[in-house]
């Protein structure tokens, strides 16, 4: 059976092993969160078959960034085959970055960062998020952020910090304030840039085009769950007019890859 | 290369296509052959014809529409005409009857506007049913009128006397937007109890309205299309049962696969998962009296 019938059955694709680049753990206030808690998300993700979710803490992209990061370490004590965590710091208080990533990396057990430059107040492109990609760079782990500017930006970055992973979040979500097709296009011609697929508008065939433009092999499957539904986001990739092969790289071996998993 | 137009948020977005690359995409598709056993999708969220603001490819016409719903597995739908939205609902309603009448997977469903102004037939409702369409859309704020009782008190009178259900469509473009009318619809479902009303569109963010009214109001229901609540489904399923929520996917505008899967995978019993599916939506268009 192919990928789209196995998904209408509600089938676990575990054989594929899914990874979900960009999910959360927590609440979020407009929302009314039925599963913040990380047994809620193994739940789900075993409905899926999915094998890792990469996951930040909704409290450390807000209020309060060391205490989320701690919550998000005890996530990966409980279990450690299954979730995959990004550290988060806000570069606004300069002085805590350096400290707070390497506490993360050396002792919390993460391999990732998280950026939110819109819930901590900043822009991706203010030198402030130099030490932050320097510190990426030196650790080659991927930096997924809620925006990551323009597409001029991004491909200035991929080309000096070629070691770091750059993960744009929500490609489509920038609808109307970036040329998405530049972004695409920066994707397809950079080594380092991925694109993460979690947006809660899905037009017809959206996976189709950004797939025909970056490549299958630049496409990252993302959820933002649990704000969104991990099982609603992942049918825009299930039944994409796309082969299974490209299916299979979109949802889990390109993240292999990503997250040197 | 060409230029593709999408909305967002209500911003138009521009993207770029190579067309090339597309098309070697579309040659590798095959469409998919679906076992009986498997569970049947209705969807009743779904629009049929010409979009001045659709991409290449969407599509807009019965025969790519039905291409597309084998294509993912979707059986059948109820539809309603794009000419309703982005023209005026008395072309629309004669062109979905037309559009649909070759067509036994795909149901009419008209868009109704309050009777003030005339611009419908008379006994539209009766009109409407003779013609096969057991259901009605409102768009209140993109048609520019009030649900209130002094503006269509008789139309819903009529539609609930029918067993018509309604589906209420206030043009949801993204889950941070306020366009749902609340008051209205409390008071909507309040008035006409025995009226079945479903709620289109709804976002992950408006659990804190919708729960209360869907307690106060049997008559309630939702379309799935866009609600992607995590554990959504399971949740409404243990509050409220599986009759409240309907399979939609608000396709062609939107790609239907997410709906199919935020059902398929739902942590729910399958009979239940099934009246989601489509029996929910059976058993209201085969509620109508005619």
């Amino acid at each position: 059976m192919t990928i789209a019938e196995r998904a209408r059955r509600g089938e676990p694709l575990n054989e594929l092993r899914i990874i979900d680049a960009h999910a959360h753990l927590g609440c979020i206030h407009p929302c009314h969160i039925t599963a913040p808690a990380v047994e809620e998300k193994i739940s789900a993700m075993d409905a899926l078959g999915v094998e890792k979710s990469a996951v930040s803490s909704f409290l450390a992209i807000g209020p309060e960034v060391e205490r989320g990061n701690d919550e998000l370490a005890e996530a990966i004590r409980r279990f450690p085959d299954r979730i995959i965590c990004y550290a988060v710091v806000n570069p606004r208080v300069r002085e805590q970055v350096i400290p707070e990533l390497t506490r993360c990396f050396d002792q919390l057990g993460m391999t990732a960062i998280k950026l939110h430059p819109h819930f901590h107040g900043y822009s991706i492109e203010d030198s402030i998020c130099e030490a932050v990609f320097e510190f990426a760079n030196s650790r080659a782990c991927p930096v997924l952020s809620h925006s990551f500017g323009s597409p001029d930006f991004v491909r200035r970055t991929s080309g000096k910090y070629t070691d770091m992973k750059i993960i744009p979040a929500h490609v489509y979500h920038d609808g109307g304030r970036i040329d998405l097709t530049k972004l695409i296009t920066v994707a397809r011609d950079t080594h380092n840039v991925f694109l993460d697929l979690a947006f809660s508008v899905v037009p017809y065939a959206t996976v189709e085009k950004i797939a025909a433009i970056a490549g299958a092999d630049k496409v990252l499957f993302g959820s933002d769950s649990p704000m969104m539904a991990m099982s609603f986001q992942i049918g825009k990739v299930a039944f994409a007019n796309i082969s299974d092969e490209e299916k299979r790289m979109i949802l889990g071996e390109n993240a292999r890859r990503v997250f040197g998993e | 290369m060409c230029e593709n137009r999408y909305f967002y948020g209500g911003q138009q977005t521009e993207l770029r296509l190579d067309l090339q690359a597309l098309i070697h995409h579309n040659n590798n598709s095959t469409t998919v052959r679906w076992a009986m056993a498997d569970l049947v999708f209705f969807d009743c969220n779904c629009r049929l014809g010409p979009d001045q603001f659709a991409a290449e490819g969407v599509p807009l016409d019965a025969e790519s529409l039905l291409r597309m719903m084998d294509r993912v597995g979707i059986n059948e739908a109820l539809v309603y005409s794009s000419l309703s939205v982005l023209y005026a609902p008395s072309v629309g309603n004669r062109r979905i009857l037309e559009n649909t009448s070759e067509h036994g997977r795909l149901h009419p469903c008209w868009v109704l506007l309050p009777d003030n102004t005339g611009e419908l037939p008379d006994q539209a409702l009766s009109l409407m049913l003779k013609s096969g369409a057991n259901a009605a859309r409102l768009m209140p704020s993109h048609h520019r009128f009030s649900l209130s009782e002094w503006c269509c008190g008789p139309m819903l009178g009529e539609l609930a006397g029918a067993g018509v259900p309604v589906f209420l469509d206030y043009g949801i473009e993204h889950w941070s937007g306020n366009n749902v009318d609340w008051e209205a619809v409390e008071c909507l479902c309040w008035t006409h109890p025995l009226l079945p009303v479903v709620l289109c569109g709804l976002g992950m963010a408006d659990n804190r309205f919708l729960y209360p009214l869907l307690d106060r109001h049997p008559n309630l229901r939702i379309d799935l299309s866009y609600y992607q609540v995590e554990g959504g489904v399971e949740e409404i399923h243990s509050r409220f049962g599986a009759k409240r929520m309907l399979f939609g996917t608000a396709a062609p505008k939107s790609d239907p696969g997410c709906a199919i899967s935020y059902i398929s995978y739902a942590r729910i019993p399958e009979p239940d998962k099934a009246a989601i599916a489509g029996g929910n939506l059976k058993k209201l268009l085969q509620g109508v009296k005619a």
